[in-house]
């Protein structure tokens, strides 16, 4: 299923599902990642993505608990640039509860990639989850921003990240500003 | 960045302070004129101690400022100084800002492509070498310094050249005061309190240390502040040891001269015990560091001597703890305990009071989070230390706890003019005189965390008690503070760690409020099994391999090389292998693979106490 989004300048993109075929893309990508970016992700120093997170982070994508999606920008002329990617993760012993986690390329951050590949993953996210829990950095505030749009949020601080709860509403969850 | 609007709290001293000197040099001048001919500093010479007064003081800088001019040093020109603590610094940075220059300080532990870095980035002309080893950094990175005109030493050897003895810039300096005779006093007329003072260089998480510029005004409204709390005078003896280099010390310095207290000035950390019996100072300063040390040794003595010296020592602190307590709560305790209180003293306490030299008022702790017990045990002994908080970004000074409401685990209200406030997410946030002018050539960096209406973010964390005092309790940034008060970013060191090592799956590097950092490393299943194969260790299964001696020395190899890229206070000094490795399931990692660093800590939390024996 590829859906289609609009960032908040207008510009146009396509969500689609992670593939193993993206396995070499997504490790690629991820060596052009800034040292703050990926430390976000992670929340600790990853130089290169390894064979066993690769598996993880791309072969387990099963569409039930595990959600990954990519968010691909189309240029004025046509042309696809993959810009971020998304996972929905159920927690294997909480079902009702998933983490996420959004990385956007550097080069297009504050432009609200995240947030329409965020309201993209709701709309696809794990059958029964309505609950999001996860971990981001302190010093991290844009994310922490978007996931307060998505719901009540209780934030507590441990060291120096924060954890987040988020009690998804009933209802399909509103567009972002740069949603469809 | 924004200023915090929101804030749920804040908080402002609201006592005047004295009106600050135009200058540090102004300050100096004043003192000199004041107080001539008191001790200002004491120092270690041939086995004793030597003095001088303020105005033998200035007999030694003036020649030194003249000698700075002489070489073309002008107003704000930067000039480093590359030394451990000693007299001679303190000549240095004064000789600097009588000539309207300003003070790079530079740590003689930092290595010689960093000190490059530093002497270039704040452009110095001139740098002040404490000895051969200094030289030697400066001489191998000449090549990347066309802008150092000179290298001054105080012990090491010069060249006549490039290198210069302080008796050389002595002669210059006397030669240039035959012809100029009121060249020193015109330069320290011309310095504005906006001028640079001194620059600091502090590391971040990411990228190149920044030079945070302080203004002249930022010490002397320390100066003023600190004189308003009233709570040093010109009776006290301070003894000083901390680096210079640092923020921290550069404060007590400009603390010395608006209140003029003699200073016994002696960096070498393995003299402290001693010096302090024969200094008998009133007063002194350090990181937590060094009060974990006193406490440490001196319970360790006793419980190796145990029996029934030990039995009493426990008894009288348990009594000293009573009557602690009992004072912090403003009770006199009753008078039973009083009794034995006076027992204890006379038997265990005033000996503990006697290794610090017996005259000590109080000692202040700062740069890192002082122990709770730690700072009980000495109150117990009758030695009130209190914690003070500041960054280099608001000159060391930002707020103190008062002698008259002494406390534990606050870091006291802000100290007069300086304002203090929460943001939404308890971020400290601080306005006053006392913060930077910015990071030298960093205008993105500086917006970031200096608002345009004067809002400093601290990137730490607090709370405000109904008293106005106020707790840290964390850090925003990814920075773990060891007990000495150096940063540590845990997670470049764990990314230069997994790119060195192959075997690597996760490493946590360990280190808040210890005095050294520690790691735990998981192995990689497939990486290590093969490795095992390799080195005909194929029958082991995971968890045997990850005990396997020749399996940490392989780690222990890649350790070393990532260590000797580290700055010293970084290196990770031991580690253990984990008998598995980080999972989603025990909670230790999300399941998009985000580390918990504090549930990985807490599930190890022996294994790394294993790491740091008491």
């Amino acid at each position: 299923m590829i859906a289609e989004a609009r960032l908040a300048d207008g510009t146009r993109a396509l969500v689609l599902p992670l593939r193993p075929s993206d396995r070499e893309a997504i490790r690629e990508g991820y060596e052009h990642l800034s040292a703050e970016t990926r430390e976000h992700r992670f929340l600790s120093g990853v130089p290169h993505l390894t064979e066993v997170m690769l598996d993880h982070l791309v072969d387990e994508v099963d569409g039930i608990d595990h959600v990954a999606l990519a968010l691909v920008v189309v240029g004025q002329g046509g042309e696809g640039m993959p810009v971020a990617v998304g996972h929905m993760i159920r927690y294997p012993d909480r079902p009702g509860a998933a983490d996420v986690a959004v990385t956007v390329v550097d080069g297009w951050q504050g432009r609200g990639v995240a947030t329409a590949l965020l309201a993209e993953l709701l709309r696809q996210r794990p059958e029964g989850v309505s609950r999001i829990m996860t971990t981001v950095a302190a010093d991290n505030p844009a994310s922490l921003a978007m996931l307060r749009r998505l719901g009540p949020a209780t934030v507590t601080r441990v060291g120096s990240n924060l954890e987040v709860v988020v009690d998804l509403p009933d209802t399909e969850p509103p567009p972002g500003p740069g949603g469809t | 960045m924004s200023a915090p609007g929101e804030s749920s709290q804040s908080r402002r001293t609201e006592v005047g302070y004295p009106t600050p000197a135009e200058s540090v040099a102004r300050m100096f001048y004043d003192r000199v004129r004041a107080t001539p001919d008191v001790e200002a500093y004491r120092f270690p010479r041939d086995g004793g101690w030597e003095s001088v007064t303020w105005a033998q003081a200035e007999e030694i800088v003036r020649p030194l400022a003249a000698g700075l001019l002489a070489l073309g040093i002008g107003p704000e020109d930067r000039v480093a100084i590359a030394s451990s603590t000693r007299v001679e610094w303190l000549y240095a940075d004064l000789a600097v800002t009588c000539a309207g220059a300003a003070t790079t300080t530079v740590y003689p532990t930092t290595g010689a492509e960093d000190v490059a870095y530093i002497l270039s980035d704040s452009g110095s002309r001139i740098a002040f070498a404490e000895d051969d080893t200094q030289v030697a950094k400066l001489r191998s990175q000449r090549d990347q310094l066309p802008d150092l005109i000179r290298v001054v030493t105080f012990d090491g050897g010069a060249d006549g050249e490039w290198v210069l003895g302080l008796d050389d810039l002595r002669a210059l300096g006397e030669k240039y005061l035959a012809d100029h005779p009121t060249a020193v006093d015109d330069a320290v007329d011309a310095v504005r309190s906006g001028d640079l003072a001194t620059l600091i260089y502090t590391s971040g998480t990411t990228g190149r240390p920044k030079g945070v510029e302080l203004p002249h005004s930022c010490w002397t409204y320390i100066g003023a502040g600190a004189a308003s709390l009233d709570i040093l005078s010109s009776d006290d003896l301070q003894y000083l040891w901390l680096p210079l280099s640092h923020s921290f010390g550069k404060m007590l310095e400009a603390v010395q001269l608006q209140i003029g207290f003699p200073t016994a000035v002696d960096g070498r950390l393995d003299r402290i015990v001693e010096n302090l019996a024969v200094v008998r100072p009133t007063f002194m300063a350090g990181p937590p560091r060094i009060f974990e040390k006193v406490h440490s040794k001196i319970v360790q003595t006793v419980e190796e001597e145990g029996g029934v010296k030990g039995t009493l020592f426990r008894w009288a602190f348990d009594v000293g703890d009573q009557v602690g307590r009992a004072r912090l709560e403003g009770r006199s305790p009753g008078p039973a305990v009083r009794v034995q209180h006076a027992l204890a003293d006379r038997l265990v306490l005033s000996r503990i009071r006697d290794r610090l030299g017996g005259r000590i008022r109080f000692m202040l702790s700062g740069s890192a989070a002082l122990s709770e017990d730690v700072a009980a045990w000495f109150h117990a002994a009758g030695v009130l230390v209190i914690e003070g908080y500041g960054l280099t970004e608001t000159s060391a000074g930002t707020s103190i706890v008062r002698l008259t409401d002494p406390v534990f685990g606050r870091v006291g209200p802000p100290i007069n003019g300086t304002e203090v406030r929460l943001g939404s997410d308890g971020e400290i946030f601080v306005r006053g005189p006392s913060v930077m002018r910015g990071y030298h050539n960093r205008p993105e960096e500086t917006a970031e965390v200096l608002s345009e209406d004067g809002w400093f973010a601290t990137g730490d964390v607090g709370e405000i008690d109904p008293q106005g005092r106020l707790r840290i309790t964390d850090r925003k940034k990814d920075l773990v503070k060891t007990s000495g008060g150096k940063y540590i970013a845990p997670q470049a060191t764990e990314v230069m760690f997994k790119a060195a090592c192959p075997l690597a799956s996760q490493m946590v590097v360990h280190a808040e409020g210890r005095n050294y950092a520690t790691a735990l490393v998981a192995l990689d299943p497939e990486a290590l099994a093969q490795w095992g194969r390799a080195h005909g260790l194929a029958g082991l299964e995971y968890p045997e391999l990850t005990r396997h001696p020749a399996v940490r020395a392989y780690v222990q190899g890649c350790l070393d090389q990532v260590n000797a890229r580290l700055n010293r206070w970084e290196t990770i000094k031991d580690f253990r292998v984990l008998e598995r490795d980080l999972s989603i399931e025990a909670g230790e990692l999300t399941p998009s693979m985000k580390v918990k660093r504090k549930v990985v800590e807490t599930t190890y939390r022996p294994l790394l106490d294993s790491m740091y024996p008491s």
